[in-house]
């Protein structure tokens, strides 16, 4: 499948932001809308970034198993790609938006490949905030919720949730929809950087299971003028699965949209 | 009503708030058909250890259907699911508790689907394609039956919302109609023809064949056939979750299932598996009954992780004051990490002392697990599984590998041969052959099964003992069931019974709803429905007396499915009366019957308990049961009998007799004499001691006292004492020993003398011991039938 590479400049997407949220839909709240303007101008303040490829170590716990190794991960608004490398083998996961949605794959250390499920596509979640938080902004496809302050590990944060646009969909799916896509967002209250995101991940089999998740994000710098995240964290259950220390990282390198061809 | 004294019995009670979606339910729970099962009153299933626990709470006799609500508990709780590469171990719905209308209706899910695609038609996006499949009807008490068939959700321009109907294959010959895709509208229809309209926690309604109905309203109230609320449900985790019923005193009481918030973490250290937690979870700590008596569950503690639990059950105390106790064993802290199932397990009871029930299991190829149990005595039972179907039991006097083999079973479906260890059992089974072969090399005796597609028995063959292959048959019971509408499957028309040259023995042919049935004189019947087509009403029973000449019994119906008239063999009738709604408890009981010879009986009822309180007989003479005062269980609290001697009973808690006993006693002869019985429960519920009452007044009792040994078995019997109250006899009269195969080994009476059990093949040698002087020993052969 060939995907159409999608540029996107910040400041030109803030100005879209900006656009779009005066023009919300019903079901996108106002605070809500502000809430995330004010972290999307906090992550990328007035950079333009069309890629990102962050580069580091990564450990990976699940059960009896805790190795190490080494972590790449590239996207672009839409598409995202993470290589793990560890002794054991290379462990990739690949997302990316076509014509005809969502996609996703991954391959696991013997090398095959599987495809994501798609009920497990419709949250968009993205390692890198910045990107998850611009597709968020198109509210023909989201509406936004806000909840309201909170405290989270003793931090002051604000929380608010998106969830698929349901205006076009028969009755009977809209709790549906809107269940399986909801992100829960939560925003350092002084800063307004993406502390964590929590969503629902389900069994490859089976959506109507839900796999409480979480990616907690820590550790910003400054990079081009933009706020990236060096630490990057995975919970599933509450319990700890991967864990990303970014060494580098590198903006605007021109990564072909062939990167993330699902496989 | 009934209140089922939750002596023996675990009554639990459940609730309830889903856990995160988890609909899994993959590890088979509950009692599934043609299972293996061991322990009491927990009941564990030998094949993957899951331990069921099931509370009666309310049961309460009903027009054609009683009112049970039991509440249930699995402990397999625990199963690992994929998600995009990862693995993680998902909790069950409720942490293994059946949830609010669950219990009493059982519910149905979808265990897989997908998000297939969108609904794109003419370049517009109509919205998504769901499909739902491995369908399953989960029974009341945890049981998991599954259905093919799938149903779509999608809209109406991609063909809408589609669902199916389908039936069971596992023997419990249900048949599902999903409508809806989320299985809002799922029809259970059992193959007795009643229908069940399942529900988790929301209103269902369960109707029997003959339109006789309770429901359960969305709001916690359950109403049962006499059109009674019976029950509600108030509450939810982690606050307590009360049970209201109404008792004889007339005072509502409630039993309350609390919660204590635990950190939940896993640590089962499964390569590529991510643990669970830590999170807050309420699980269940205790469930007071309304007599204050209680259950209490605790849970196991993280190995290698302070200040958590895994969520699996530790212990059980039971009302009577006996602790279960559970410890998990194996690889991996006692789990499977392929599917979750208990890996091994040892069970402490109040009889094993500081031994146990081991429970150790081995996967084999494919489906294949083999259980090995090893009693509180050291006595090991192998079985081999496929699946969750026994294959083959091998029972050893001792240890497997040092001990002797005292019987081998193999047990082989849908006509595989012997041994059928390694062959895959399909479903449905129509076919179960029992081999069992006594000793090591010994005589085999054989009973062969047939059933239907839905798993009704339809002839059972039974061999004799034989060297090698049992060949002769010694009786055939044949079973032929009646064609009947309404999804009614389960009524014989024919049970005959052979000999083993084939000629009939026995026969009893029914005829069923030959004649219409009648509405009773007063209307309407409270929690009725009309019903059309059959109703699986018998209306002939023919007994064959002798080739050709049958004794027929005929009956006729009201719509309710009681009886109107029976006619017995000699054509004399009786008429069951229903005199008004109010007598007979809304068409529920008769409050009279019409004899033959102009005779009659009457009875009066309480509707609130659905309990009889008196019966006047033919000669006008009223005997009565009293339920007026019990405060916490319908349960009398005097008798009558026809000539007015009373006769009282006390229950717990009670200060007169404070220990855990019940007791009645009869006055009579103007208060000059007493006859009373006073049994004192141990902490599984049993009677170890029973005695009566010298004289009215007296503290002295005649008494005889029990013991059990580690197996559970009752152990010795004591000389009987004249000891106070609550007070075991120190003599022991008599002590039994059993062999692994729970066969009477030896009994050895106060004064020395034996009775010794000596099997050899089907054979059973009693000697008598020890030989009186200048005598021989007395001994006794027997020889056992299949």
């Amino acid at each position: 499948m060939r995907v159409t590479r999608p540029v996107v400049v910040f400041v030109v997407v803030s100005s879209f932001l900006v656009s779009t949220l005066v023009a919300q839909t019903a079901a996108t709240s106002t605070q809500a809308a502000s809430v995330l303007q004010n972290a999307f101008a906090a992550l990328v303040g007035k950079s333009t970034v069309s890629d990102v490829t962050l580069t580091g170590m990564v450990e990976r716990i699940a059960g009896s198993d805790d190795e190490s190794g080494n972590a790449t991960y590239k996207a672009l608004p839409g598409s995202n790609r993470l290589d793990m490398a560890f002794s054991s083998g290379t462990r990739t996961e690949i997302r990316t938006t076509g014509n005809s949605g969502p996609s996703g794959s991954w391959i696991g250390v013997d090398g095959v490949s599987h495809p994501v499920a798609r009920h497990n596509l419709m949250t968009g979640v993205d390692l890198v905030p910045s990107f998850l938080l611009n597709s968020l902004s198109n509210t023909s496809q989201y509406s936004l919720t806000y909840v309201g302050p909170e405290t989270l590990n003793d931090v002051s944060v604000t929380h608010m949730f998106a969830a698929e646009n349901t205006s076009s969909l028969p009755d009977d799916q809209v709790a549906l929809v809107t269940h399986l896509s909801r992100i829960d967002l939560y925003f350092d209250a002084s800063t307004n950087l993406p502390s964590k995101i929590a969503f629902n991940q389900h069994p490859d089999n089976n959506f109507q299971i839900d796999i409480p998740s979480e990616i907690r994000y820590s550790d910003y710098r400054i990079v081009d003028g933009a706020q990236i995240p060096f630490h990057i964290q995975k919970y599933i259950n509450n319990s700890l699965i991967l864990d990303i220390q970014f060494q580098s990282a590198v903006l605007n390198s021109g990564i072909s949209s062939s990167t993330f061809q699902v496989q | 009503m009934t209140m089922i004294r939750p002596y023996i019995f675990l009554s639990l009670l459940v609730i309830f708030v889903v856990a995160p979606g988890l609909l899994l339910g993959q590890i088979p729970t509950g009692t599934p058909p043609f299972g293996t099962f061991s322990g009491s009153p927990d009941t564990i299933n030998d094949e993957n250890l899951n331990i069921n626990l099931v509370v009666p709470i309310v049961h309460k006799p009903g027009r054609g259907t009683e009112f049970t609500y039991d509440m249930s508990y699995d402990s397999s709780i625990w199963t690992p699911v994929g998600s995009s590469g990862h693995q993680n171990w998902q909790q069950a719905t409720n942490w293994g508790w059946r949830q609010v209308t669950e219990a009493m209706s059982g519910y149905s899910n979808s265990s897989t689907g997908g998000y297939t695609g969108d609904c794109i038609v003419g370049g517009r996006n109509y919205g998504k394609i769901f499909q739902y499949s491995g369908w399953a009807y989960h029974g009341n008490k945890g049981a998991r039956h599954p259905v093919s068939g799938t149903s779509i959700q999608a809209p109406i321009q991609c063909g809408g919302n589609a669902g199916f109907t389908s039936t069971t294959n596992d023997g419990s010959g249900h048949t599902v109609q999903v409508s809806g895709p989320l299985g809002l509208s799922t029809t259970v229809t059992t193959r007795a023809g009643n229908v069940i309209i399942p529900s988790l926690a929301g209103s269902s309604t369960y109707t029997d064949k003959n339109g006789n109905q309770i429901s359960a309203g969305s709001s916690g109230t359950f109403t049962d056939t006499l059109g009674t609320t019976v029950l509600t449900v108030s509450g939810t985790s982690p606050n307590p979750v009360l049970f209201t019923y109404t008792p004889p005193s007339g005072t509502a009481v409630s039993v309350s299932m609390t919660f204590v918030t635990y950190s939940v973490q896993t640590n089962f250290g499964c390569t590529g598996v991510s643990e669970y937690g830590p999170i807050s979870n309420a699980l269940v700590d205790r469930i007071t009954l309304a007599d204050s008596s209680f259950y209490q569950f605790t849970y196991e503690a993280t190995p290698g992780v302070s200040g958590k639990v895994t969520g699996r059950i530790a212990s059980v105390k039971l009302p009577a004051g006996g602790t279960i106790s559970y410890s998990y064993t194996g690889s991996h802290n006692g789990i499977e990490c392929a599917d979750g199932t208990t890996a091994g397990m040892h069970r402490t009871t109040p009889d094993s002392g500081s031994n146990y029930w081991a429970y150790d299991r081995s996967p084999g190829t494919g489906a294949a697990y083999t259980t090995t149990i090893t009693d509180p005595q050291g006595n090991q039972t192998v079985i081999q599984f496929q699946g969750i179907y026994e294959t083959q039991r091998k029972v050893y006097q001792g240890g497997a590998s040092s001990g002797t083999l005292l019987a081998t079973t193999n047990t082989c479906y849908n006509n595989a041969a012997l041994p059928c260890t390694a062959t895959t059992v399909t479903t449905p089974i129509l076919n179960r052959t029992v081999n069992t072969q006594l000793g090591a090399s010994g005589v085999q005796t054989q009973r062969v099964y047939t059933y239907s597609s839905r798993g009704l028995i339809t002839e059972e063959d039974d061999y004799d003992y034989a060297t090698g292959s049992p060949t002769v048959v010694l009786k055939k019971i044949v079973i032929s069931y009646a064609t009947l509408t309404n999804g009614i499957y389960d009524k014989p028309a024919a049970v005959t019974t052979y000999d083993g040259s084939g000629n009939i023995v026995a026969q009893i042919t029914t005829n069923y709803d030959e004649t219409s049935v009648v509405s009773p004189p007063n209307t309407p019947t409270p929690q009725h429905t009309a019903i059309t087509g059959s109703r699986g009403n018998p209306t002939t029973v023919k007994t064959l007396v002798r080739t050709g000449v049958t004794l027929n019994k005929t009956y006729t119906y009201y719509d309710t499915g009681n009886i109107k008239t029976g006619t017995d063999v000699n054509g004399a009738a009786a008429t069951y009366n229903y005199g008004s709604l109010s007598s007979t408890c809304g068409n529920s009981f008769p409050d009279s019957v019409t004899e033959p010879l102009s005779l009659s009986k009457s009875f009066a009822w309480n509707c609130t308990g659905g309990v009889q309180t008196s019966t006047t007989d033919e000669n006008g003479k009223t005997s009565s049961v009293s339920y007026t005062t019990d405060l916490y269980l319908w349960r009398p609290n005097a008798t009558t009998d026809a000539a007015g001697n009373q006769r009282t009973f006390y229950y717990q808690p009670n200060t007169t007799y404070p220990s855990y006993a019940t007791v009645w006693s009869l006055n009579f002869n103007n208060g000059s004499s007493e006859a009373s019985d006073y049994r004192y429960l141990d902490g599984l519920g049993r009677t170890y001691v029973d005695q009566h009452q010298q004289s009215p007044g007296a503290s002295t009792l005649d008494t005889v006292s029990y013991t059990f040994d580690s197996n559970g078995r009752p152990y010795t019997t004591s000389l009987p004492c004249a000891v106070t109250w609550a007070t075991t006899c120190p003599t022991v009269q008599t002590t039994t020993t059993y062999d692994a195969l729970n066969r009477m080994a030896q009994v050895t009476d106060g004064g020395g003398g034996t009775l010794v059990n000596t099997y050899t093949q089907n054979d059973v040698y009693v000697s008598a011991g020890p030989a009186p002087t200048g005598e021989n020993a007395k001994r006794r052969q027997t020889n056992t039938m299949p």
